[in-house]
């Protein structure tokens, strides 16, 4: 189940934040990955509540800030 | 599109086409299977697009908004792809429309081709959208109408302005829309305030927005928590709407129309195959399916009311499919109403170039709507410059299929596109009808003609003087006359012209016949001429009957005429001896010809239609023409 949902969410994180295939996704942060700005960080909320179809509470949405912390949301909401 | 984390074979693409296929075929599947991930991926590799991609037209979009709308923008994006368009994004600071209005410049480069205005009316208003100020609407739409003027003087670009879509927070509350002086009353007057002014304008649409959201549904359309979060109204699953609804407008603004379409017509026109089905069987009329059917034929007739030329590609024998169309009591369409078309078993795509070089207009202002994956896709890579619609296999889908026609919107239809569209129309269609029609007869009935012919006409003397002047071929005499000539000869004779309506057009006055002199036991015919735009239709021989009939009215006892041949006129050599004239002398450069104004007809070309006894115009069989004689020969 956890290799599912980080595929998934590798596949969305490379669409939507334009990371380099040779870069490593399951690092990436918030603060370490220079396209991950606001607005790309509200496309990664749109995308990954399209993509598991489930809403995240504001809070939920404005804490999560690396790849890490998006697999254990989406776990949680499964 | 890879859509996977394995770097993509080969890498980008390495040429303009290929570039071009890559982002086409990924647009392509994003309108099947909506994904904001992939939207946001296509949009990244787009931009690493070159400036110029085969296929693709390029598009500047200015977007001037007081929302957060860079969400929207991968999903217009991708629905601009699928419209042919390459779109680049130029998207100004929040809630300054004015600065751009001033100074569009500031916007950044290149200039935009295309500028989207979108109001978000819970920003537009604020807190005054809870108690509204009685005159917030006109200042709304004034403010509106000074943006849109700025922009309209300051650049050369089209405007689209969204209207208001209701509220994002309180969109449900139909209590509060039924006040007189709330929010929602006060925005509906913006919205009609905003098509009322803008729809007359040139280079300004408006994307009703209000409506866009209302068929999506307005519950699923909004999410309120991303309002007050990011300043984002629109739920995601709702934005490839917005950005079919943009795309649609910018491909009307932006890319030249497409002037004609192009049916099957098994399952498509109507249900079934009618060589195999037959007449009675195939689905056309008030029940369902033929019904959904009848309505995609009421779309398509409304389409030729709006300027569009219809033509039909079809796989199936051409007089039963013709026939069943002529016949059928519940068609909608009607032979007549298709320019052109190709009834036969050939390959459509030569048919499809065939139809353009008939109906003088390009492929690439050409729908083909086909219910045939296979034809649908032959089309496509013989002429992709064609917009290729798949008609649904399914009848209950017919309706959606209308709807999201693409290529059939218009901003706006113009006088002169329907006055152009009906010229192309008529040449087309008098092309086809001289052609496929089996006998001769049965085309000139088909032309409607009514004809008018009036003695002494002083108005025409300047039409007829250029006649004389200008008919060569159809001419007996070849006699040049000028106004003043024509004057004098009115004076000792009659001069006599014929004009011509068909239901394609008024041709005026293409015939001309003079009498020299109508004293005594005979008449003389001096000229005898048809414009040759009236040829074929055998119209000459009405004018002739009213001379004789007139003669025979004035108690001549023989009408004489002759022919003098020239380089040109040679068409013009049977023509008496075939009305009944009987050859009196002939010699190099005349022929002489006389007739008795009463003498019986030698056939059925004899201009001689009635009795003699009874007077003129007690026709033999059904006529031709309608005919109008007018004047006296005074």
């Amino acid at each position: 189940m956890t290799g599912d949902t980080s595929q998934t969410l590798e596949r969305i994180f490379r669409s939507v934040l334009k990371v380099r295939p040779e870069t490593e996704v399951t690092t990436l942060s918030m603060d370490s990955h220079g396209g991950w700005d606001s607005i790309a960080h509200l496309n990664l909320i749109l995308a990954v509540e399209q993509e598991f179809r489930f809403m995240m509470t504001p809070e939920e949405a404005t804490a999560v800030r690396s790849f890490g912390g998006m697999v254990k949301l989406v776990e949680g909401r499964r | 599109m890879s859509g996977s984390s394995e770097p993509r074979p080969g890498g980008r693409p390495s040429s303009s086409a290929e570039w071009g296929e890559l982002l086409r075929r990924a647009a392509a599947e994003l309108a099947a299977a909506p994904s904001h991930a992939k939207a946001n991926e296509l949009f990244g590799i787009g931009r690493q697009a070159p400036d110029s991609v085969e296929g693709l037209r390029d598009l500047t979009v200015g977007v001037l908004r007081n929302a957060t709308v860079e969400p929207w923008l991968p999903e217009m994006y991708a629905a601009l792809l699928n419209e042919g368009i390459k779109a680049d994004f130029n998207v100004g600071d929040f809630g300054v429309y004015e600065r751009y209005a001033a100074s569009p410049a500031e916007l950044g480069e290149p200039p935009p081709d295309i500028f989207l205005l979108y109001f978000e009316p819970a920003a537009l208003v604020g807190d005054a959208r809870h108690e509204p100020p009685p005159d917030i609407a006109d200042s709304i739409v004034a403010r509106v109408d000074a943006i849109v003027a700025g922009l309209l003087e300051g650049t050369g670009a089209t405007i689209v302005v969204a209207n208001l879509a209701p509220d994002p927070i309180r969109f449900h509350q139909l209590h509060a829309d039924q006040n007189p002086g709330s929010w929602p009353q006060l925005r509906r007057r913006v919205n009609t305030a905003l098509l009322d002014g803008f729809h007359t304008g040139p280079r300004v649409a408006i994307l009703d927005l209000d409506r866009i959201v209302a068929e999506y549904g307005a519950g699923r359309a909004f999410d309120p928590r991303m309002y007050l979060m990011a300043r984002s109204p629109f739920a995601v699953d709702f934005l490839p709407h917005l950005g079919r609804a943009f795309a649609d407008i910018a491909a009307v603004a932006a890319v030249p129309p497409r002037k004609c379409v192009v049916v099957d017509c098994d399952n498509t026109l109507w249900g079934g195959v009618l060589g195999e089905d037959g007449p009675e069987r195939v689905a056309i009329g008030t029940d369902y399916p033929g019904e959904a059917y009848r309505e995609f034929q009421q779309f398509l007739a409304g389409l030729g009311r709006r300027g569009f030329l219809l033509a039909i590609n079809s796989k199936n024998d051409e007089a039963d499919a013709l026939s069943f169309l002529a016949e059928s009591p519940d068609m909608v369409l009607r032979p007549g109403d298709f320019t052109a078309h190709r009834i036969n078993w050939k390959d459509k795509g030569a048919n499809l170039a065939e139809l353009a070089e008939e109906m003088n207009i390009g492929l690439d202002s050409m729908i083909f709507v086909d219910d045939s994956p296979v034809e649908c896709a032959r089309i496509r890579s013989a002429f992709p410059e064609v917009l290729v619609e798949r008609f649904p296999s399914n009848p209950a889908e017919i309706p959606g299929f209308i709807s999201g026609m693409r290529g059939t919107q218009r901003l706006r239809v113009e006088v002169e596109d329907l006055k152009r569209a009906e010229s192309l129309r008529a040449n087309a269609r008098r092309q086809r009808l001289q052609r496929g029609a089996p006998d001769p007869e049965a085309f000139v009935r088909s032309l409607e003609i009514r004809l008018v012919i009036e003695r002494q006409n002083r108005a025409a003397i300047p039409r007829v003087s250029q006649l004389t002047q200008r008919t060569n071929q159809f001419n007996l005499t070849t006699r040049r006359y000028s106004p003043g000539d024509i004057e004098g000869l009115m004076d000792g004779g009659v001069v006599y012209t014929m004009s011509m309506e068909d239901r394609f057009s008024d041709y005026g006055i293409v015939g001309v016949a003079i009498v020299a002199d109508t004293v005594g036991e005979s008449w003389e015919i001096d000229s005898f001429m048809l414009s040759c735009r009236a040829f074929g239709r055998g119209i000459e021989g009405e004018l002739l009957r009213t001379v004789l009939d007139d003669a025979h009215a004035a108690g001549a006892r023989a009408v004489r005429a002759c022919y003098r041949p020239t380089a040109k006129n040679g068409m013009s050599r049977e023509f008496l001896p075939g009305h009944g004239f009987k050859l009196t002398e002939q010699s190099d450069e005349v022929l002489r010809f006389e007739v008795s104004p009463c003498s019986p007809p030698p056939g059925t070309n004899s201009p001689h239609r009635g009795d003699c006894r009874g007077g003129p115009g007690h026709g033999v069989g059904p006529e031709l023409f309608r005919v109008s004689r007018k004047g006296s020969l005074q």
